[in-house]
């Protein structure tokens, strides 16, 4: 027997991927610490530390296992393989490969769990089916590819399947389906995630969070937590205030109807007079490691009297007030549109549908939770952060303006690879703003990386909306007004873009793919006490979208009309584009029935009763739905957001550097978090320069590497970004052209380049890039007037949006004695203009609608009424899609051109999460008959069954 | 920092001279419950004993009619054990569909009775076969842990050792997981035991299992599965639930085809 002395740690014995280590470990250390911190293996992540996301799994004695659930003391003797373990040097195993050549990964984070978990599945069943791969993969969470890739991965390497002679990488250029460069470094276990980052001498932090949802701070006990031994500091809102720091705040400001800017809403770093939602927090513990600095925060109580509080928009002005200067809780009051002629237009309407609807509150999730290292230099007056963001530039101007003792140019922000955002990683959070600032107080650097919990109660939600949606036809069911009238719950503070998405992301886009004569939107936004609201993949447009199209289809039933001919007889045609909207927007061109047809088609819509009939002799209700979206994407010609109350541009940069051997260095403004910009970007100017893969490498996420950039979200890394890259290739090729003149002794306008050389128009003279580059760094025979080196910077400001748009068709049965909805088919058609590589787009749309199908089978966050408390803060009580929802996903595209940037895409990252909820739901609708409010749980599915059982045999 | 400590006992001899200094120890089985909520902060604890290394607690045999499994089996060891699968298959292929692989590689059956015994997809089968625990203490029926409230399921110390089952004829398991949480949210084991006798048991959340006696009665009138009435079965469930059962109950009792 083994037993250890009153010591608070004492020694192992692991053998890591054939290594044998002598490890100090606490009793209650868990495998995945010891081997994160001790064995400083980082391959092995982190992501919900309760046994449900399989993040962290590793394999012990041959066997999976989740490294949250195994002490490290229980591991005692044990072998242990680690992700890092599994491949030869660098070379990718039959697996890892074949996640690779499927494009099975996108973020990383999920990936080394889970080729440990898919190792597990193929030692157990070499031949697993179909059916085997989903159940072998259920523990593990993928929040990005959908799975499809994942299991298609799986049954390759399963088989073996090598790819074809000769397929490997011969074109790198636009539209070829190149595997991403990114790739193996995720699958060996070398992606580097925030959490991953060690800097010397850093602390830990913890925040104590408020347990209520509403009260005035009456006091804030920290002696217990000062107590405990491995305590540096506590701090709280009185801290804050005395050093100065501002408050966070919305970065677009909303008018109301009667010219009022918005109210209330702006956030402290930590909480000083009042508590608004459960989670935020109020004090902050610093520690010589994390578990002393969680015990610690759990240690600090809070003082209070509750104030009345509310957590559904609906009855905003049912809690007292968040904000003194805020009544009704309301934060604005904004119409968009012609109200009056809406109105008309629905007194004088041959048909009018009306619907109440809820867009549901989500979650979004990102596998990796959020983190930041705080790390002032006070010597220097110069800082670092390390956040888990979306667009670290942002991130960097306004948490230096929120700081005030350290300037932007000062201040380096790095956003190093990330597990994930869909959104939430855009914005600012009080958390890596108080490491910042906690650093230059305790003089070291701050870590803080969040539990799942804390993700759960603190990152920013999504959507959350209570609508009035009113649609008006004439004779000929032509849509001739659309009035929306939305509540939309803000949550407790306004988080970054917050005011924006619920109103110039939402009311311009109202009008989706039909020509509805006039539209009007008013939007209510409110503060309750919950989690703040902000965008989430799609963000304004899911909404819009799911509005819009549940309408259509519910007047295509109460006139008893098919609802793809209702659809059809509305659509904007493509001799009307340009196509003024009556929301401001003005689309520049698009063909919405291509791919209306070609989604019918492929959904094999036409004999679509057939298979209803057949489902209904198997005690099934089929039914079958379609949703049409257009969508804003490539965010956005400043002019227009400025407009719009924004208080930034949103252009994006890029910075090309030869260097002097010829090889490519691509720096972006944007930022990747699964997107595939390291490929994406390559291939650009692959093609551009005639380049291999191997000379091209992207740089971004670090301020002091990048040039100043706008970030990654609504759809805009490739047309904006990659356009900043192309505008600044021309630029090289301009000055390579001045070179090449002077070497070829010719007249500049005598000279073209074309596949990688400077050549004499109609002739035979040429150099070579290689050549232009090294004489460009060696400038002995050199234009006088032209100055040495290579590199040249652009920013791209688009004059417009793009308008990627599609059809979504869903095919659905349930089990009207379970409630369980299965898709059995689901088509996507979508027009993304010029796609760079379709490996990625298909990946990007796959994983969106499975999101989407989160929305609308089984994602809610929900917060009780009575209480304020979240019902949902766990996986254990919010349900995501797994690997054994089928999604039965086929893609395809459609194509109109794109002028408004010169790579001529549109964006593809959020079409999935916008046209899939509608789909998934009309078809719901179809199928019973009933329209069910998001989420359709079994438990709702079965009760709309219930009425209609009498329509039934008896099962 | 307060001295925390590990033991990890080969024996229970050697346990029972730990817990006689440090009664108020923490068990750590597979961990699979247990270690999050230490990590978390949920549960705390000064000293930790882990079962994994306890002889008698291993172990899978069939003896005098009943198999045997030892608490610290794995849900893997369960389910691929030839004793099980060839005199209980029913309790291999349950085991094999508990959580997900990783869980079952480390989750034992001791553990699962120890945490959450009601969320267990043993409990119904249990209380159906008439299973007995056997711990350092103490013999029992396995249906009474399931009804007892969490606080006085185990005395202080009290270490389960193993599970000894009755050997139906046959069985048949059919479960809806819970959507999240993936433990079953509604399941269903019916089987009949060697007497002839059926048992019909409806597992629901955290509720412990229930037999359902009025239906058990009718089949063993030889009702048919198509007449058998209902109408008092299922009368505490809520209607959605009654259905869910109704329909696995159906799946399950269609499924023992070639198993009789």
């Amino acid at each position: 027997m083994s037993e250890h002395g009153s010591s608070s740690s004492s020694s192992v014995t692991l053998t890591v991927n054939g290594v044998q280590r002598q490890i100090s470990s606490a009793a209650v250390t868990a495998l995945f610490d010891t081997l994160r911190d001790e064995v400083r293996l980082t391959g092995t992540l982190v992501g919900c530390l309760s046994a449900r996301c399989g993040a962290c799994t590793i394999e012990l004695d041959g066997q999976s296992a989740k490294a949250c659930t195994v002490l490290t003391h229980q591991a005692d003797e044990a072998e242990i393989k680690t992700i890092e373990g599994v491949s030869e040097g660098d070379v990718l195993d039959t697996l890892q490969a074949a996640f690779r050549r499927n494009h099975a990964l996108q973020c990383g984070y999920c990936t080394p769990g889970m080729v440990m978990s898919a190792r597990e599945l193929l030692r157990q069943n070499p031949d697993p089916s179909e059916t085997d791969i989903r159940e072998g993969l259920k523990g593990n969470l993928c929040r990005c590819t959908g799975y499809e890739n994942i299991i298609r991965a799986v049954k390759d390497a399963a088989e073996a399947i090598q790819p074809p002679a000769g397929a490997a990488a011969s074109d790198t250029g636009i539209g070829a389906p190149v595997e991403r460069v990114e790739d193996k470094r995720f699958l060996t276990g070398h992606g580097r995630y925030c959490a991953d980052i060690q800097l010397p001498g850093q602390c830990f932090a913890a925040f104590a969070r408020a347990p209520v949802p509403h009260a005035e701070i009456a006091g804030i006990d920290t002696s217990n937590a000062l107590k405990m031994p491995g305590v540096i500091s506590v701090l709280t809102g009185e801290d804050v205030a005395a050093d100065q720091i501002g408050e966070l705040r919305c970065g677009w400001t909303v008018y109301s109807r009667d010219g009022d800017a918005m109210k209330g809403g702006a956030r402290p770093i930590l909480a000083r007079e009042k508590v608004r939602f459960v989670g935020e927090a109020f004090a902050m513990v610093l520690a010589e490691s994390e578990a002393t600095a969680r015990a610690a925060a759990r240690a600090i109580s809070l003082q209070y009297q509750t104030v009345p509080h509310n957590v559904l928009p609906e009855q905003a002005g049912s809690a007292s007030h968040l904000f003194a200067d805020a009544p009704e809780n309301t934060c604005f009051d904004w119409l968009f549109g012609d109200e009056f002629g809406a109105n008309r237009a629905i007194e004088n309407a041959a048909h009018v549908t009306r619907k109440d609807l809820r867009n549901n509150r989500l979650i979004p999730n990102a596998l990796e939770p959020r983190a930041a290292i705080g790390d002032y230099t006070p010597a220097s007056g110069t800082a670092t952060l390390y956040p888990t963001s979306q667009n670290p530039h942002m991130a960097r101007k306004i948490i230096a303006e929120t700081m005030g003792f350290v300037g932007e140019h000062n201040l380096r922000v790095i956003s190093p690879d990330l597990g994930g955002g869909f959104g939430s990683k855009i914005f600012i959070y009080p958390e890596e703003c108080a490491c910042l600032w906690a650093s230059r107080r305790v003089g070291r650097p701050v870590k803080w990386v969040a539990t799942r919990e804390e993700s759960f109660l603190c990152d920013a939600h999504g959507r959350d909306h209570v609508s009035t949606a009113t649609l008006a036809l004439d004779e000929d069911h032509r849509f001739t007004a659309l009035k929306v009238e939305t509540v939309a719950n803000l949550g407790a503070y306004l988080s970054s873009f917050a005011a924006f998405v619920p109103t110039y992301l939402y009311g311009t886009r109202l009008a989706g793919p039909y020509k509805t004569e006039t539209i009007a939107c008013a939007v209510r936004g409110v503060f309750t006490n919950t989690a703040p609201v902000d965008a989430y993949r799609g963000a304004g447009r899911p909404e819009a979208t799911y509005l819009i199209e549940t309408l259509v289809d519910a007047a295509a039933r109460e006139l008893a009309i098919d609802p793809v001919e209702l659809r059809r007889r509305n659509l904007i045609q493509p001799s009307d584009f340009p196509y003024q909207t009556p929301v401001a927007l003005e689309y520049d061109i698009g063909d919405y029935e291509a791919h209306l047809q070609r989604g019918l088609e492929l959904a094999d819509h036409a004999n679509f009763e057939t298979r209803r009939k057949a489902a209904a002799a198997r005690g099934k209700l089929r039914g079958i739905g379609t949703s049409l979206y257009v969508e804003a994407c490539g965010i956005a010609p400043s002019a227009v957001a400025g407009a719009l109350g924004a208080d930034v541009g949103l252009w994006e940069s890029a910075l090309l550097r030869f260097t002097p051997s010829g090889r490519l260095q691509v720096f972006t403004g944007s930022h990747s978090h699964g997107q595939g910009h390291e490929t994406t970007f390559a291939q650009l100017v692959s093609s551009h320069f005639s380049l291999p893969l191997e000379h091209i490498s992207v740089f971004h996420g670090d301020t002091d590497q990048t040039p100043v950039g706008m970030g990654t979200y609504g759809s805009r890394s490739l047309a904006v970004g990659g356009s900043a890259i192309l505008k600044a290739a021309d630029k090289i090729v301009e000055k390579g052209i001045l070179i090449a003149a002077h070497i070829l002794d010719l007249a500049p306008d005598e000279i073209r380049f074309e596949d990688g050389e400077f050549r004499q128009t109609g002739r035979n003279a040429f150099v070579s890039l290689k050549d232009i580059v090294h004489a460009a760094y060696v400038p002995h025979n050199y234009p006088e007037d032209l100055e040495p080196g290579l590199e040249a910077s652009a920013f791209f400001d688009p004059l417009n949006f793009t308008y990627p748009s599609g059809t979504h068709v869903c095919e659905v049965e349930s089990d009207p004695r379970t409630g369980h909805i299965d898709i059995v088919a689901f088509t996507a058609v979508d027009d993304f203009g010029k796609v760079v590589n379709p490996l990625i787009v298909e990946g990007q749309v796959q994983g969106g609608i499975v999101q989407g199908m989160g929305q609308a089978l089984m994602e809610e966050g929900v917060y009780d009424p009575e209480t304020g408390q979240p019902v949902t803060s766990s996986y254990q009580t919010y349900t995501l899609p797994r690997a054994s929802l089928r999604a039965n996903v086929q893609t395809e595209t459609t194509y109109t051109p794109c002028d408004n940037n010169p790579v001529g895409s549109k964006g593809c990252g959020e079409s999935g999460a916008i046209g899939a909820p509608p789909a998934v739901m009309n078809a719901i609708t179809d199928a019973l008959g009933v329209r069910l409010e998001m989420p359709a749980t079994p438990e709702k599915v079965w009760q709309a069954c219930q009425q209609i059982r009498g329509a039934l045999e008896d099962v | 920092m307060s001295s925390l400590q590990f033991s990890r006992p080969e024996s229970l001899d050697d346990a029972r001279v730990i817990l006689s200094r440090k009664p108020d120890a923490t068990f750590v089985a597979g961990g699979q419950w247990l270690v999050p909520k230490l990590k978390s902060g949920e549960i705390q604890s000064k000293q930790i004993v882990s079962l994994d290394q306890i002889s008698e607690l291993r172990g899978i045999s069939f003896e005098a009619g009943r198999v045997h499994i030892g608490a610290s089996e794995t849900h893997r060891t369960i389910s691929t054990s030839p004793i099980v699968q060839e005199h209980a298959p029913i309790l291999a292929e349950i085991a094999a569909q508990i959580g997900d692989p990783a869980t079952r590689n480390r989750g034992t059956i001791g553990g699962a009775l120890g945490s959450e015994p009601r969320r267990s997809d043993y409990s119904g089968p249990l209380s159906a076969l008439d299973a007995s625990l056997v711990t350092t203490t103490r013999t029992r029926a396995a249906s009474e842990l399931f009804t007892t409230e969490r606080s006085a399921r185990f005395q202080p110390g009290e270490i389960l050792i193993n599970i000894s089952i009755a050997l139906p004829t046959w069985g048949r398991f059919e479960k809806i997981p819970h959507t999240a949480a993936n433990y079953a949210d509604v399941a269903v084991f019916i089987c009949q035991t060697a007497d002839g006798a059926w048992r019909v048991m409806a597992m629901l959340h955290d509720h412990a299992p229930q037999r359902i006696v009025n239906i058990e009665d009718q089949l063993l009138a030889g009702t048919q599965q198509d007449a058998l009435d209902w109408s008092n079965a299922l009368a505490t469930l809520s209607p959605f639930d009654a259905s869910r059962i109704r329909t696995l109950f159906n799946r399950a009792h269609e499924g023992r085809t070639g198993l009789i």
